[in-house]
């Protein structure tokens, strides 16, 4: 899995975000805010990839424990899945 | 580091999003924004309603909706009022006072669509045009209107 192509990351007002660009219109009212986990996920799910690689990337990274990584890897999928951001 | 669970979608306001929107404009693209403010109520309303950005491809002209940059770095979508030889005339739908000075440096992109209340419109669409000219037609009384208030308010403040 991976997230969709058509998205940029930037940053607004000192807060990361992505923003969906389509081939002509950049959507600003799309944008969604990502924290320092969500974007180091983010970074991670430009290619394909899957849940063990992110947990073992997240615990590689933070502080946590296993239950707490998966939870939270969970949580930032379904974002995504509710936002049609994911490519499965 | 520890995990933060929070990421949400936010409307950032025009000032925190303008130089993006102007850096896209100039490479021809168009931009959706989610509306933050009143100052073009009824006709768009602060987070509820969304405008779609074009680069400029022909003189701005009377009634259309223009994202400008003011002289003090403020980003503003307001409605054209009156074309003069070396300005605009800006007035946002809320508004009565007129805003002069502007000209075509200032001005970033045009709005060519709207989202309110979750339908879609173009600027052609023939009740919008009608909105603008009721909207047109009442401004003289708006402006009395607040006029009026204005003055009571000063009278009995004494």
């Amino acid at each position: 899995m991976k997230i969709k192509d058509g998205f940029i990351k930037t940053e607004i007002a000192d807060k990361i975000v992505a923003i969906p660009v389509g081939a002509n219109t950049v959507d600003f009212s799309g944008v969604i805010v990502l924290n320092e986990t969500a974007s180091f996920l983010w970074d991670l799910m430009q290619t394909d990839t899957d849940k063990q690689a992110l947990l073992k990337a997240v615990l590689n990274e933070y502080d946590t424990d296993e239950e707490s990584a998966l939870s939270d890897i969970d949580a930032f999928l379904q974002n995504l899945r509710d936002k049609d951001f994911l490519c499965e | 580091m520890r995990i933060n669970k929070k990421y949400e979608a936010l409307p950032f306001s025009m000032q925190e999003i303008g130089p993006l929107i102007k850096d896209f404009i100039s490479k021809e693209k168009q931009v959706a924004i989610t509306v933050t403010g009143n100052s073009m109520s009824p006709f768009l309303k602060d987070k509820r309603d969304k405008a779609v950005l074009s680069p400029i491809t022909r003189t701005p002209q009377k009634d259309d909706v223009v994202l400008y940059l003011r002289d003090n770095g403020t980003y503003v979508l307001h409605r054209i009022f009156k074309v003069k030889e070396n300005e605009y005339i800006m007035l946002g739908d809320a508004q009565v006072y007129l805003e002069k000075g502007i000209t075509d440096r200032h001005i970033i992109a045009v709005a060519t669509a709207f989202e309110r209340k979750g339908k879609q419109l173009n600027r052609n669409n023939s009740l919008y045009i009608c909105y603008i000219k009721l909207w047109r037609f009442l401004y003289p009384f708006r402006l009395l209107k607040t006029k009026g208030v204005n003055f009571l308010k000063r009278t009995f403040k004494n």
